[in-house]
């Protein structure tokens, strides 16, 4: 935002303020479905009914006048409520769970069982170590089920990859590898559009890269290690986003951490949703600044925060904070929810707030250029202040980052903490994304990027639609890639990876504490190299496995989406 | 036989359900046993006092609804009600 520029320039039709989500007037019609407490699993409420309403029939009139209107945008997202007699299972399973927890505490203790933790020194006058519930859950609940995590994999993580045998004398304390390797289906890696390949254009110009290059940089951008290769990547990935300058850096936690406190400090607000990546949190609360918290995904809370800030100001002094920063991010991995992109840019421009767009996993996933979330929603990259984005899950690298008008790059350039200190990124891996840009953007000469896309995509409409008819509760909106299935019940975590690997498909399962303690769930990741018998083996797979662990408690009307829609042709 | 299978598979099919809903999936089988022993003697005890009591209650009950609708009906011969309820209950606790 320059200064003095007016906020009335914008082409921001609505004057009135934003209401449950809703932007009257707009080409963007949103039918967010909003969850009240005591109404059923998705309710509509009476403006939103109005509004779909007159959007069936206008519809239908802006088709016949316009054909170069974009389709419009149907924003469906679920998040049905846990079902009361799958809470009240879930809290006995803890409970027993917590009860032989203390048992096996108190028999440690009293030394009438050796077990390989790190014991408590007891000594007297000193504080206890161990007491924490993060620590006892760890010692009581994880260890137990901990062959379900950490699995080593000894091939590429692509399609389909092999893991290697390990068995557990001791009930998970300690593993001991059998020496064999099973071959599993791979419905986990961030891999979504495919690039995690041992063949192909992108291999092979990282090989060449590595024989001009060597492997490592051996220094800081700020020093020498700053090649052409990066240059002619930050060039690249500029074109490709649609901004001015962009900047690159080896590693993509650290580009949120090391760069947020570069923007925000002591005086400033930051206003981050309530799922945001711990990165996020991290460089948040290491630049000094106010943090507050809106909840996930609803915009009139954010809003709310807003006018809070704007209004009172500081919190002792009232005085007004130097900056206003809102951290969002494309696609929340744990939920598989898409940020509403136009209501936010909204929103920053009303309050003159700044954007930071962390799209990690939207990158080249969403979109129908590949582009990410800011594609997706058709908006003007320029609207976003701050765009950040890793490498790691559609570029089959490793990676972040950081876009913007170039007086921004600049000022990163100078400043960022990775770019002083931090080695710079690996040439091999820029050669990586570069080429998987190109392939991307479609300027290798072939349509495999757009394959890929369309591939993607497709994957996951019939991925979601297929689960949604089986009965399973799914999170999230219908064109994110990231499927988590929810398992609730502690002891079906570790049932559904174990029960889903001895079939054949590799999955991941998260519980406690990424998630909340009795929301546990099995994340999907789908990927452009997944065909669709794999895809269906994969779906017969979970099916079987649903139901012998009796995992499908939806109980709202099936969604009426599916890979034929009209406006997922027309994209 | 198919019939044994079929009950066997049956039988199979809910004990895992119900290990997976207690989380008794997650613990080692030295635990279980100890956990669905107790199960097992907290049921006994429950059954074995029902068998004892529930009868006795029972008939309690229906003296004292009779006691009642004869209270209401207003042709209640008082004494004779309640020397059967108090012969009821001194009764009972002896067995």
């Amino acid at each position: 935002m320059e200064k003095g520029e007016r906020l009335d320039k914008n082409e921001n039709k609505n004057n009135c303020s934003l209401r449950n989500g809703l932007i009257p007037n707009s080409n963007y019609q949103n039918h967010y479905l909003s969850r009240e407490k005591g109404d059923g699993p998705f309710v509509l409420t009476h403006e939103e009914q109005a509004l779909k309403a007159s959007a069936a029939t206008s519809d239908h009139d802006e088709n016949v006048d316009s054909s170069e209107e974009e389709p419009q945008h149907e924003i469906v997202e679920f998040f049905e409520e846990t079902p009361l007699w799958v809470a009240i299972l879930t809290y006995l399973g803890y409970a027993i769970l917590i009860l032989f927890g203390h048992f096996r505490d108190v028999l440690r203790n009293w030394k009438l069982e050796k077990a390989p933790v790190a014991a408590e020194p007891n000594k007297e006058g000193w504080v206890p170590l161990y007491q924490s519930f993060e620590s006892f859950y760890t010692r009581n609940l994880y260890m137990r089920i901990r062959d379900c995590w950490n699995r080593p994999i000894c091939s590429v993580p692509g399609a389909e990859f092999n893991l290697m045998d390990r068995e557990t004398p001791d009930h998970g304390w300690t593993f001991k590898f059998t020496g064999g390797t099973t071959k599993a289906m791979n419905m986990g890696s961030y891999n979504y559009l495919g690039f995690a390949q041992t063949e192909g254009l992108c291999a092979d110009a990282a090989v060449e890269a590595t024989h001009k290059y060597g492997c490592g940089m051996c220094s800081s951008r700020h020093e020498l290690g700053n090649m052409d290769i990066h240059t002619e990547l930050e060039e690249l990935l500029a074109n490709f986003l649609g901004v001015e300058d962009c900047m690159t850096f080896g590693m993509g936690f650290a580009t949120n951490s090391m760069n947020i406190p570069i923007f925000v400090n002591k005086g400033c607000l930051v206003l981050s949703d309530e799922l945001n990546h711990a990165s996020l949190v991290l460089g948040a609360r290491l630049s000094g600044a106010t943090i507050k918290v809106f909840k996930h995904g609803d915009v009139a809370d954010l809003e709310q925060k807003l006018r809070d800030a704007v209004i009172y100001g500081q919190a002792r002094t009232h005085r007004p904070y130097r900056k206003i920063l809102i951290l969002v991010e494309g696609i929340y991995s744990m939920e598989g929810s898409i940020v509403m992109l136009p209501e936010v840019i909204a929103l920053k421009k009303k309050y003159k707030a700044y954007l930071f767009l962390d799209e990690a996993h939207s990158i080249g996933a969403l979109g129908p250029n590949g582009r990410g979330v800011v594609d997706y929603f058709g908006c003007d990259p320029k609207d976003v202040d701050i765009l950040m984005g890793t490498f790691t899950k559609s570029f089959g690298a490793a990676g972040g980052y950081i876009a913007g008008t170039k007086t921004l790059v600049d000022y990163v350039r100078h400043r960022s903490h990775s770019a002083c200190y931090a080695t710079s990124m690996p040439a091999p891996v820029a050669q990586q994304i570069i080429t998987s840009t190109k392939i991307i953007m479609g300027l290798d000469g072939t349509d495999d990027g757009s394959k890929r896309r369309g591939q993607l995509a497709w994957n996951c409409r019939y991925f979601r639609r297929r689960l949604h008819e089986m009965g399973f509760i799914i999170f999230g909106n219908k064109d994110s890639p990231v499927v988590p299935v929810l398992l609730y019940c502690p002891a079906k975590i570790a049932a559904f990876s174990r029960e889903c690997l001895q079939r054949g498909l590799a999955t991941v399962v998260v519980g406690f504490p990424a998630t909340p303690i009795i929301e546990s769930r099995a994340r999907f990741c789908l990927s452009a190299s997944h065909t669709k018998e794999m895809i269906d083996k994969a779906l017969a797979i979970i099916d079987e496995v649903g139901d012998r662990l009796s995992l499908k408690y939806s109980s709202m009307p099936v969604p009426q989406f599916s890979e034929k829609d009209e406006d997922f042709k027309k994209r | 036989m198919a019939i044994i299978r079929r009950c066997w598979a049956f039988l199979e099919f809910w004990y895992y359900q119900y290990l997976l809903h207690t989380a008794l999936y997650m613990l080692e089988s030295w635990e279980r046993t100890l956990f669905n022993s107790l199960l097992v003697a907290v049921f006994a005890m429950a059954s074995y006092s029902l068998y004892l009591y529930l009868p006795g209650h029972v008939m309690m009950l229906v003296h004292f609804v009779d006691f009642l609708c004869n209270f209401i009906t207003g042709s209640f011969n008082p004494t004779s009600a309640l020397e059967q309820t108090a012969t009821t209950a001194a009764v009972n606790p002896a067995s």
